[in-house]
Formats: C-alpha cells, structure tokens, sequence
C-alpha cells in the first residue's frame, strides 16, 4: 500500500462510491485491500498480534463511519496509515491509563520460531531471533518516533509522504529517523 | 536525546539524504575513520532489518480475512463503540422500537396512577363512576388501588423472544433493554398486561403495583 495517488484511480473512486451508497461487497473490498496494511503498521507500532487486531477492527469501524467524508478521487491509502497511526496511539495511551505503565513489556512479534535441525534453519531462527529483538526495541521508542520508523523504513514511505501523514515538516521526520534508529542501535546493543 | 553530529550525518548519508557536497567529505572520513565505518555499516543493517520487518509474514491471528461480517461481530460481542452502533442502525431499529413500545407503555402506567390518585382526590368524581360507595365514610375503608408510597414496578417479558431471532445485535441489546429478571411476575398476578404487536416478535408488558 502506498499512500500517494498510485494505483486505479478509477477503480478507488467506483469501490469509494459504491460503497459510501451502501454497497457491501465494495466495503468489504475495500477493508481487504487494505486490511494487510493497516494490520502490519499495528503490529509494528503495538508488538502484540492481539492488540493489533483490535486496532485494525477500531480503524475499520472508523472507515465505515467517515466514508461519507472520503476524498473518492484519492487513494485511501493515506487515510488508512493516518488512521491506524491514531489509532494506535489511542490505544497505548488507554493501556497507559489503564496499568500505569508505558506499555505491556510482555509484547509478541507474532512470529513462530522455526525449529532447528539443519544449517539453513539455524540461520533462519538466528535471524528469527534478531527480528524479534528488533521488533522489542523498537516497541520500546517514543510513539512519534516509532511511527516515524514504521510508516518510512519498514512500510517504504517516502519522507515527505510520512511528513504529511503525521503533520510534520520533512525536517522533522528526518530528524525524527536519525533519533530513533540511534536510539534503536543503543537498545539493540543493550539487548545483546 | 541529542544526537550527536557524526549520528546524524550518517544516518542521513544510509538514507541517500545527504547534499552532494556533504558526501563526498564523508566518504572521504569513513576512508580513514574505522570506527565511523563500523558505525556506518550498523546502520546499514539497522535499515536492511527494518526493511526484513516489513517483509515479514502477519502471525496466524492477523493473518485471517477481516471481513465486514466480521467487524461487526466483534464488536457487537461487547465493544462499546459508538461508530459501529451507527452502522448497526439498521439492525438495532427494531430494539429501538421496542423500547419506545417500553416507553409509551411506562406512560401509561403513570397515567394511570396519577389517575388513580386523582380520583381519590376528589370523591365526587370517584363516586360519580359508582366505583365506590356514596358518602365520606365510604370512601374513607375504599382501599385505594395505589397508596403514595405505594411504587408501581414494571415487568417486561417478550413473547416471541427477542434472543430467539438469533440475531446478535438483538441478544446484545437484551439485557440492557430488558432487564435481568423478568420472571418474578407472572401474567397471572400482573394487575395489567399490555400486549403490542411488533414487526417481529409480539411484546408483553405485565405492571404489577406492590409495596
């Protein structure tokens, strides 16, 4: 998913109209298209497949209610990343609320270690393993900085895109980048 | 946290953002730095693993179709979301319309009190009906329906079942609309039953007056 005008944009303006007109199938089209996406900026933002797929339901069930106010001659895609973004946010700063503490330490990278057995699998779990503290430390970065990461290293975004999604300046996200993937190399050395 | 400018200036060059001019003097350092280029490869790695991240697989409980069907399933099993109440507008109309049916029926109840009440205000009108006995003394032993401490309880129960439609939003509203315990009252002790026939399932309402 790409955040700019790529893609059909005929197509997304049919699937938009139809379904802001009621039209199930295009709904449900539309939530597909994009579920994977939206699942997997959560995942990285939250660590926890759970919490993820309640952020992914809030993020749908706010696309159901604003598609009245959707743009049809853009792609969505950008509504999406914002949205999970928030979503996300909000999210933490419930549980925040809720246990007093930043967040759950306890966070999964949802992934399933391969077992060992053969050279090739070893590797597999090794890199499994550095995934996985990875997907901890990042978890661990201030929330603007780890969207920062999220919506422009793992997800591709271009700065400016990621600027515009988050508010920012340019400048900012950059600086923001530089700040957190240092951040990230200490929490990683801390790690090891 | 500062970054200090070596920091800086090498992520911005792993991330192509660096001016033509900048990079060409910090490729000329990274030659002779060895420690900025143990510095420059990490953060290299750093953004290869980022991207590996984003490559990665969804886990198993991601990785299913949301569907809409679904969306609205979980979230009728309890979530408290105003949006997805809206979108369910359609499905909650006929709850809606039972607890309007609940309303009109309360009304009524009420009015019927204060009309009872009324009537025991003033005798000439009770006795005027022939429901009770001429003269003060009379009216004096007529029990009255209901005293004013007397509170006048409703108790709902739906014929026809509201739950048994199997619809979720429907069992969802249940208990909220319904109350708990319906059970304490049967039709026969009720002192007045209202009967009204819904687009779905037939209401009942019993009103019984106690202490």
């Amino acid at each position: 998913m790409e955040a700019s005008g790529q893609g059909d944009g005929n197509a997304w303006r049919n699937l938009i109209v139809r379904a802001k007109s009621g039209d199930r199938d295009a709904l449900d089209e539309l939530i597909l298209t994009f579920q994977n996406s939206v699942l997997k900026v959560a995942w990285r933002m939250l660590a926890n497949a759970d919490d993820a797929r309640d952020a992914g339901q809030e993020v749908f069930v706010r696309f159901i209610k604003y598609i009245h106010k959707l743009d049809e001659t853009k792609n969505p895609a950008g509504w999406f990343y914002r949205t999970t973004i928030n979503v996300c946010r909000d999210l933490e700063k419930k549980s925040r609320r809720q246990s007093g503490l930043f967040f759950s330490t306890a966070g999964d990278s949802g992934r399933t270690l391969p077992e060992t057995g053969n050279p090739g699998q070893a590797d597999q779990l090794a890199q499994s393993e550095n995934a996985e503290r990875l997907a901890r430390s990042l978890r661990q970065l201030p929330s603007r900085e780890r969207a920062v990461i999220v919506l422009r290293e793992i997800e591709g975004l271009e700065t400016g895109e990621v600027a515009r999604l988050l508010g920012s300046s340019e400048a900012t996200v950059r600086s923001q980048a530089c700040r957190a993937k240092v951040r990230l190399k200490r929490l990683l050395e801390k790690d090891l | 946290m500062t970054l200090n400018g070596r920091d800086k200036e090498l992520s911005l060059y792993v991330a192509g953002e660096l001016g033509p001019k900048e990079e060409r003097r910090l490729k000329v350092h990274l030659e002779a730095c060895r420690e900025c280029r143990q510095a420059e490869q990490t953060l290299r790695n750093l953004n290869n693993a980022l991207r590996a991240l984003g490559e990665a697989e969804l886990p198993p409980p991601l990785a299913s179709p949301f569907r809409l069907n679904q969306i609205e399933g979980l979230h009728l099993e309890g979530r408290k979301d105003r949006a997805g109440r809206r979108l369910l507008g359609a499905r909650l109309g006929p709850v809606l319309s039972y607890a309007a049916i609940l309303f009109v029926a309360a009304a009524v109840g009420v009015a019927f009190v204060i009309r009872s009440t009324g009537s025991r205000q003033n005798p000439s009108a009770v006795a005027s009906r022939g429901e009770v006995a001429s003269g003060s003394q009379g009216l004096a032993e007529q029990r009255p329906l209901v005293t004013p401490r007397r509170a006048m309880q409703p108790h709902r129960e739906v014929a026809g079942g509201i739950g048994a439609t199997g619809s979720p939003s429907l069992h969802h509203n249940r208990s909220t609309l319904l109350g708990p315990s319906p059970q304490d009252v049967s039709r026969r002790q009720a002192d007045m039953v209202l009967r009204l026939q819904t687009d779905d399932p037939t209401v009942v309402v019993y009103w019984q007056f106690h202490d």
